[in-house]
């Protein structure tokens, strides 16, 4: 992985003049939108940190107004959405839609994240915490990603007409993925974004083609293009259970996976109950499902574009283990799963 | 020169180590110049190969083109070469003798080389990869599906989640 920075960095334009001036210019501007502890740095004449410039990115993603064309490549797939982003007396709303079929669109708005698809011509509600942006979530003290991800930064380099600064996240272990990410030097929007497996190969990426922060958001441009009266919909069904009641153990997680939900879910098109429980360090998440049922899945390791999967017999269960991770990463987790009382 | 250039690009195209806008100006030239693009195969095969092993079948008309690509190459009529010390030419006899080996290994594995035949076994590569067989299932789609609603819904994903949300819904 050090080498791939290595390779990244030689070929990076790098604009020394900008990362001096342009770098102060911001952090002076954006003072009371990140931690006190922070706030001391910034004053100094030390340049920005990587953790600084996710923390700005963070800042920037979810309270600015910005609209835009997105890129999204995976599975060597190239698809195009339209985004929205804006933000009134505090509140963010935004609406994700697909430029190519079949129709795609989330609209996010009140706590709530509303999804429809053509194919199935459903409108699925769920309710969600308010502050995570579209383009990239962190945890809330992203110093944290510090233990398990080298920050850095690598030069700058244009994305959609705009000078960004790349910052790459490296994992300090063989259990994650890279994270290349390149933030604007003006507005800190996240401007492209891409996942880079152990082999230093591009798995998944996100690039704005055009984006637009200045001009204001056209009032429909912020509905949902389906009404929900006029499709199916599905509130979704998440039965989350206490952590306690688990009845599973894992004997080999990786530092730093932390389990963050357990629920059981019912919904179709699934027919019968699955456990799912989701570990993550805080950028990577890590599922877990285990089912009791004939065997429909068939045990071993495979790929299903950027994420790895485990299939692996647990007695009458099925354990599936999948995530946007190496395949020993959740071999590992999937061959360390015991019942509680079997061990 | 210029094709110079165009050899070093091509290989850093291939290795995902040319930046984005570079490698867009390169695919454009690619789509208008056919040598290029033949270097581009030629490339990509050497490289299949080395990542894989996987070996290349001839066509039958495979030497034919060799020999008539010799019958080609102009005549040189160089200079002839000043005496050279004798270390210089046990140094060039050294490298001549790795030469070549190598050129006995290549020319094992080329034994089975074929332009046509490469693009279908890298179709059948693809047909019979583990990536493939996974989109075939179902229930995985459907959990990969949950993986990425929660992580989402749970805050815990990193990158681009609500774009994930909707991009696995295609082909369900």
């Amino acid at each position: 992985m050090g080498q791939l920075g290595d390779n990244k960095g030689s070929r990076l334009q790098v604009i020394r003049f900008f990362s001096s001036f342009q770098t102060r210019v911001f952090f002076i501007a954006v003072l009371g939108l990140t931690p006190p502890q922070l706030l001391s740095d910034q004053l100094s004449d030390n340049p920005a940190t990587g953790v600084q410039w996710l923390l700005g990115m963070r800042k920037a993603a979810t309270t600015l107004n910005y609209h835009g064309v997105v890129a999204y490549i995976k599975d060597q797939q190239i698809d195009s959405f339209k985004l929205y982003h804006q933000v009134v007396d505090g509140r963010e709303r935004e609406r994700l839609v697909a430029m190519n079929s079949p129709f795609r669109e989330v609209l996010r708005a009140d706590g709530n994240v509303a999804r429809y698809t053509a194919d199935t011509h459903q409108v699925v509600v769920e309710t969600k915490p308010s502050n995570q942006s579209v383009l990239i979530n962190l945890p809330e003290d992203a110093s944290q990603l510090d233990r398990y991800y080298q920050i850095n930064l690598r030069g700058q380099e244009y994305v959609a007409g705009a000078l960004t600064q790349v910052v790459a996240l490296e994992p300090r272990d063989a259990y994650r993925y890279s994270r290349l990410l390149w933030i604007d030097t003006t507005t800190h929007l996240p401007l492209k974004l891409e996942i880079l497996n152990e082999d230093g190969m591009s798995v998944e990426q996100m690039v704005f083609t055009t984006i637009n922060t200045k001009d204001p958001i056209p009032p429909q441009d912020l509905q949902p293009s389906v009404q929900a009266a006029s499709a199916i919909t599905q509130i979704s069904h998440r039965e989350t259970l206490p952590v306690d009641g688990l009845k599973w153990t894992f004997a080999s997680v990786p530092d730093g996976f932390q389990l963050v939900s357990y629920s059981i879910l019912k919904r179709p098109p699934l027919n019968s109950p699955v456990e799912h429980i989701l570990m993550s360090d805080g950028f990577t998440s890590v599922s877990v499902y285990i089912e009791k049922r004939d065997s429909r899945i068939k045990p071993g390791a495979r790929k299903i574009g950027a994420a790895a999967v485990e299939s692996v017999k647990l007695g009458d269960f099925e354990v599936t283990v999948m995530g946007e991770v190496p395949q020993k990463t959740v071999e590992l987790i999937a061959n360390g799963v015991r019942k509680k009382g079997d061990n | 020169m210029k094709t110079k250039d165009n050899g070093l690009d091509l290989s850093s195209l291939l290795d995902e180590e040319l930046g984005y806008h570079e490698s867009l100006t390169l695919m454009g030239k690619i789509e208008s110049d056919r040598d290029l693009s033949v270097k581009l195969h030629r490339y990509a095969a050497v490289k299949e190969y080395m990542k894989s092993g996987n070996r290349l079948v001839p066509d039958a008309g495979f030497v034919d083109r060799i020999h008539a690509a010799i019958d080609e190459e102009p005549v040189i009529f160089a200079p002839r070469a000043l005496r050279k010390p004798v270390g210089e030419k046990l140094t060039t006899y050294a490298i001549a003798a790795s030469m070549a080996v190598v050129a006995l290994l290549v020319g094992r594995s080329l034994t089975d080389y074929s332009p046509h035949r490469a693009g279908q076994l890298l179709a059948e590569a693809e047909l019979t990869s583990p990536v493939t067989q996974a989109s075939m299932e179902p229930d995985l789609r459907d959990y990969l599906t949950l993986h990425n609603e929660t992580s989402y819904l749970s805050g815990g994903q990193g990158m681009m989640p609500s774009i994930r949300l909707v991009s696995g819904s295609v082909g369900r």
